[in-house]
C-alpha cells in the first residue's frame, strides 16, 4: 500500500472559535483521482481552505508527502507541491492572462523553465494562448477556470485541488475542462476535485467522499458511491 | 452571518437608568466647577458618540467627517445670536434645521459612495465647509471666530444650567438610539448595513433611510454644537470643525459598546479623565498619549459594535470548543 | 501674464503633489488602507533632509535616497508590527487607528524638532530663469524633475519587477496570492514601506522649496487624497495627471479668488469628482469596485 500523498487525520476546521467541519479522515494516493461531493453548505469549502492553509485547522492534522503541514503557512504549501484553485476561480482580475499564468510560477522564478511550462499550458488550453494579453477579468467563466488551472499547473504540483470546478459553467465547457484534467492526471498529477455536481465529481474519479453537515458520511470507490441509493438520500435529504 | 432578528439590548433595567439619571443630576448640584465642567464635556462626547452610532452603527456608513454638523450648529447659533439677535432656543432650532437640511442635500450625492469613498467624502465635506467658514469673514468672522455675549446670571448658576442642558441632550441622544433600535426605521437601517442590495430588493428604499438616519444624527450633533457655542461664548473654525471630535466620538462608541447605555458614558468619562490628566501633567506628550489610547482601543476591541454581540460570539465559540473537548456531536 | 505664471507654477507644484500622492495611492490601492499618517511620513522625510543638510552640509537632493531608506525601514516596521493587526477591520476603525498613529508621530516630531517652521536655503536658490514675463526658479524645476523621476521609478518597480508583480497580484486577490506562493504579510509590509519611502522622498523635495513644521502634515495628507481621487486609485499616471490638475487649480484659485479659498476649492474638487466619477480620470477597472 503506497503512502498517501495527502492525508487528513481527524481534521476539524471552522471560523474563529466556531467549528464547522468535524473529524474528517481523508486521503489521496499519489496517482489517484479523488472526488469530494456534497450539497452546498456541507462544509466542503471550509475543509479545502483548511487543507490549503487559508484557515488554520482547529483540530487534527494534515500530512502531505510525508510531512506534517498542519501549521505551514499557505504560501509555503505550493512549494511543497500542493496547488489549490479556490471556489470562484480567483484570478488576478486586473492583470492579463499571461501575467496570471506567470504568477503561477512565482514561488520558483527560474525563467527558462517557466517559459517552457507556459508553452505546455498553452498546448493544454489553446484558448489561453489566443487571449494571452487580455485582461483576466474580461474572460468568460470557462476561460477563467482554464486560466486558473493553468496558473496552478505552472509549478507542476504533485496534487491539484479544485474547489467547485463546475460552478456557473456550461456542461460543454465542463467537459472540455475535464478532458484537460484527464491529460494532467495522466502526466502524473494527483487530483482532488470538489463539486456539488455528482456527475462532474464522480465521473472520472477513482474514489469518492461524500460530505454532509461538516462530516464525511460516505466513502468508497467512485462507481460504487455513484450507484449507491444512499447518495440520493444525502443530497435530497429524504 | 446574517442576523435574523433585531438587536436585543443588554438587559439594563429602567431602574438602573433612572438611578443613574438621578445621580447625575445630583452630581450637577454638588460638584465643584472643575468636575462639573469635566462631566459636562463627558455628556458632550457621549452625545457625539450616539450621533455617530446612528449613522455608522445603524446604517454602516462611516461618516468620518460627522463633526461638520457640530460645526454648523456652532456657527448657526453664533450668527443667529450675534447678527440676528435671536434668543438661544431660536438659534438652536435654526441650527437643527441647517444641519438637517445639509444632511439631506449632501446625502443625495454622497450616499452613492461606499466604504472608504464615503468616509473621505465626508472628511472632504468637513474640510470644505471649514475652509469656507474660515474665509467668509463677513458672515463668520473668518479665522478670528465669533464672540457671543455671556448669558445673564451668575457663573455658578450658568454652569449648572449648561451641565443640565448637556445632560438632557445626552439622554435625548440615548433615547433616540434606543427608540431607533425598536422601530421599523432602525430595522431597515440595520438591514442596509448587513446587505444593502438585499435590503433594496425587499422594498426598502436605501436612500430614504440612509438620509433620514443622517439627518437625525446631524440634528443631534448640531444641537450639541449650538449648546457648545453658547457655553464657550466663543467659537472659531479650527475648534468647531475639529476632526478630533469625530474621532473621539467613534473611539468612545467603540470602547463603550454601541448597544449599551452606560458604556459610552463610562468610556467618555475615562477618555476625558485621561485627556485632562495628560494635559495637566504630561503636556508635551498629551497628543501622543491620546493617540496611543486611540490605537489601543481600536486594537484591543473586536470589530463588533455592541458588547452583547461580543458576548454572544464568545459564548458561541466556547460552546463549540466545549463540544470539541467532550467529543459530542453538534 | 499673471495667468501664465500661475500655470507654470501650477505645473511645477503639480509634480510635487504627484510625488506626495503616489505612495498614498499605492498603499490605498493595494491594502485598502487610507493612511492618515501619510503627511507625517512626508514631514519625517523633510526633517531627515534638514538634519543631514545641517550637520553634513549635504545637498537636499542627494539626501533623497537616505530619507527614502529611513522611511522604508520605519514604514516596514510600523506596518508589520502595528498596522497589520488592524488591517482587516472596518473602515472607521482603520481610519481612526491611523489618525491615532498620526497623533503619536506628530507629537514625536514636535518633541524632537519643536513647532518652529523650518526650511533649507540652498546656495543656488537665487537662480531664476526668465522666459518672457514668466519667472522659473531653478529649485522648482529641479523639484519637478526629481518628482517625475521618482514617480517613474515607482512605476517601473511595480510593472517590471517580480516584487512589483506580487504587489499587484495581492491587490487583486489576497487568497489567490497566497495560493501562488506570495507571502502576503511581507508584501503588505513592503507595500507600506515603499509608500512611506515615496512620502519621505517627497518630503526631501518639500524641504528644498517650502517651510515645514510638524503640524502641517495633515495638509499634505489632504493633498494626497484629492490627487488620488482625481487621478484614480491604482494608477501612477493618474497620480501624475491628478497632481498636475490640482497644482494648476490651486494656483489659479489663488490668483482668481481670495487666496484663503484655495483649500476650499481643492475640497470642492474632491467632492465633485467623488460625486460625478468616483473612479477618477484613470482609475482602473477592478480597482475601484473592489476597493470601496
Amino acid at each position: 500500500m503506497t503512502a498517501p500523498l495527502l492525508e487528513l487525520r481527524g481534521l476539524g476546521a471552522g471560523y474563529g472559535l466556531l467549528q464547522v467541519v468535524w473529524d474528517v479522515r481523508l486521503h489521496v494516493l499519489p496517482d489517484e483521482w479523488v472526488a469530494l461531493v456534497g450539497a452546498s453548505g456541507a462544509g466542503k469549502t471550509t475543509l479545502v481552505r483548511a487543507i490549503a492553509g487559508l484557515n488554520p485547522p482547529l483540530l487534527g492534522s494534515v500530512r502531505f508527502d510525508g510531512e506534517d503541514i498542519t501549521h505551514l503557512p499557505a504560501h509555503q504549501r505550493v512549494r511543497a507541491g500542493l496547488a489549490m484553485i479556490p471556489e470562484g476561480r480567483r484570478l488576478f482580475t486586473g492583470m492579463t492572462v499571461r501575467e496570471n499564468l506567470m504568477l503561477g510560477g512565482f514561488a520558483e522564478p527560474h525563467a527558462a523553465e517557466l517559459a517552457g511550462r507556459l508553452a505546455d499550458i498553452y498546448d493544454l488550453f489553446p484558448v489561453l494562448a489566443t487571449r494571452r494579453d487580455q485582461i483576466a477579468g474580461t474572460l468568460s467563466g470557462g476561460e477563467q477556470q482554464m486560466c486558473a488551472i493553468g496558473r496552478a499547473l505552472m509549478l507542476k504540483p504533485k496534487l491539484l485541488i479544485i474547489d467547485e470546478l463546475s460552478l456557473g459553467l456550461a456542461p460543454a465547457i465542463v467537459d472540455a475542462i475535464l478532458d484537460a484534467l484527464i491529460v494532467v492526471h495522466a502526466r502524473g498529477t494527483a487530483l482532488l476535485i470538489i463539486d456539488q455536481d455528482v456527475g462532474v465529481g464522480l465521473g472520472q474519479a477513482d474514489r469518492a467522499y461524500v460530505m454532509r453537515s461538516g462530516r464525511i458520511v460516505m466513502q468508497g470507490e467512485a462507481d460504487r458511491v455513484l450507484r449507491d441509493p444512499a447518495l440520493h438520500r444525502e443530497y435530497i435529504g429524504v | 452571518m446574517p442576523r435574523s432578528k433585531p438587536e436585543r439590548r443588554a438587559p439594563i433595567g429602567p431602574l438602573a437608568v433612572a438611578v443613574l439619571f438621578v445621580m447625575l443630576i445630583a452630581a450637577g448640584l454638588v460638584l465643584n466647577g472643575y468636575w462639573q465642567r469635566t462631566l459636562t464635556e463627558v455628556f458632550l462626547v457621549a452625545t457625539i458618540a450616539q450621533s455617530i452610532n446612528i449613522i455608522a452603527g445603524f446604517t454602516g456608513y462611516a461618516a468620518f467627517g460627522q463633526v461638520v454638523f457640530f460645526g454648523l450648529g456652532n456657527y448657526t447659533l453664533a450668527i443667529a445670536m450675534t447678527s440676528l439677535h435671536a434668543p438661544f432656543l431660536a438659534g438652536a432650532a435654526m441650527g437643527s434645521v441647517v444641519c438637517a437640511g445639509f444632511a439631506m442635500v449632501c446625502g443625495v450625492p454622497l450616499f452613492r459612495l461606499k466604504g472608504h469613498y464615503f468616509a473621505i467624502a465626508t472628511l472632504g465635506l468637513n474640510e470644505a465647509v471649514k475652509a469656507v467658514v474660515n474665509n467668509w469673514s463677513s458672515l463668520t468672522g473668518g479665522g478670528s471666530g465669533i464672540s457671543l455675549s455671556l448669558p445673564a446670571g451668575n457663573d455658578r448658576g450658568n454652569a449648572q444650567v449648561f451641565y443640565g442642558a448637556f445632560l438632557m441632550l445626552m439622554w435625548a441622544s440615548i433615547a433616540m438610539v434606543w427608540l431607533l433600535g425598536r422601530t421599523r426605521f432602525g430595522y431597515a437601517c440595520r438591514a442596509i448595513r448587513a446587505d444593502e442590495d438585499a435590503a433594496a430588493s425587499t422594498g426598502v428604499n436605501p436612500l430614504f433611510y440612509k438620509t433620514g438616519a443622517w439627518m437625525v444624527s446631524a440634528v443631534l450633533a448640531g444641537l450639541a454644537g449650538s449648546l457648545y457655542a453658547y457655553w464657550q461664548s466663543y467659537i472659531e473654525p479650527g475648534v468647531a470643525f475639529d476632526m478630533d471630535i469625530s474621532v473621539k466620538g467613534f473611539v468612545v462608541l467603540l470602547l463603550g459598546g454601541a448597544g449599551s447605555v452606560f458604556g459610552p458614558i463610562v468610556a467618555a468619562f475615562v477618555f476625558q479623565i485621561v485627556s485632562t490628566v495628560t494635559w495637566g501633567h504630561l503636556l508635551t506628550f498629551h497628543l501622543g498619549t491620546m493617540g496611543i489610547l486611540i490605537m489601543l482601543t481600536v486594537l484591543l476591541l473586536p470589530q463588533r459594535y455592541t458588547w452583547s454581540e461580543r458576548r454572544r460570539a464568545v459564548v458561541a465559540g466556547l460552546q463549540s470548543a466545549r463540544q470539541r473537548l467532550v467529543g459530542a456531536r453538534p | 501674464m499673471l495667468l501664465t505664471q500661475s500655470l507654470v507654477n501650477g505645473i511645477l507644484l503639480g509634480g510635487l503633489y504627484a510625488c506626495i500622492a503616489v505612495g498614498f495611492s499605492l498603499i490605498w490601492g493595494v491594502m485598502n488602507l487610507i493612511n492618515l499618517a501619510h503627511g507625517s511620513f512626508v514631514l519625517l522625510g523633510a526633517y531627515v533632509t534638514a538634519t543631514i543638510n545641517q550637520t553634513l552640509g549635504l545637498d537636499p537632493f542627494l539626501t533623497i535616497p537616505i530619507s527614502g531608506g529611513v522611511l522604508f525601514g520605519i514604514g516596514y516596521v510600523i506596518q508589520r508590527g502595528l498596522i497589520n493587526l488592524v488591517i482587516a477591520r472596518s473602515v472607521f476603525s482603520t481610519l481612526v487607528f491611523t489618525f491615532g498613529l498620526n497623533m503619536l508621530l506628530v507629537n514625536l516630531l514636535l518633541v524632537a524638532f519643536t513647532a518652529d517652521l523650518r526650511g533649507i536655503i540652498v546656495p543656488y536658490a537665487g537662480i531664476v530663469w526668465q522666459v518672457g514675463t514668466v519667472r522659473i526658479p531653478l529649485t522648482r524645476v529641479a523639484v519637478f524633475a526629481s518628482a517625475v523621476v521618482l514617480t517613474a521609478l515607482l512605476a517601473s518597480f511595480t510593472n517590471r519587477t517580480r516584487l512589483g508583480a506580487a504587489i499587484k497580484a495581492t491587490s487583486f486577490d489576497v487568497d489567490a496570492a497566497r495560493l501562488v506562493g506570495i507571502d502576503v504579510d511581507h508584501i503588505y509590509a513592503v507595500t507600506f514601506a515603499v509608500g512611506a519611502a515615496m512620502a519621505g522622498a517627497a518630503g526631501s523635495l518639500i524641504a528644498v522649496n517650502l517651510v515645514f513644521s510638524p503640524v502641517l502634515g495633515d495638509y499634505y495628507t489632504m493633498k494626497a487624497f484629492v490627487v488620488v481621487v482625481l487621478g484614480g486609485l491604482g494608477s501612477i499616471p493618474g497620480a501624475l495627471v491628478g497632481g498636475l490638475v490640482l497644482g494648476i487649480t490651486d494656483n489659479l484659485a489663488s490668483v482668481v479668488l481670495d487666496p484663503g479659498y484655495r483649500d476650499a476649492v481643492s475640497f470642492a474638487l474632491l467632492l465633485l469628482v467623488l460625486v460625478l466619477s468616483p473612479r477618477g480620470l484613470f482609475g482602473k477597472p477592478f480597482y475601484a469596485e473592489i476597493k470601496a
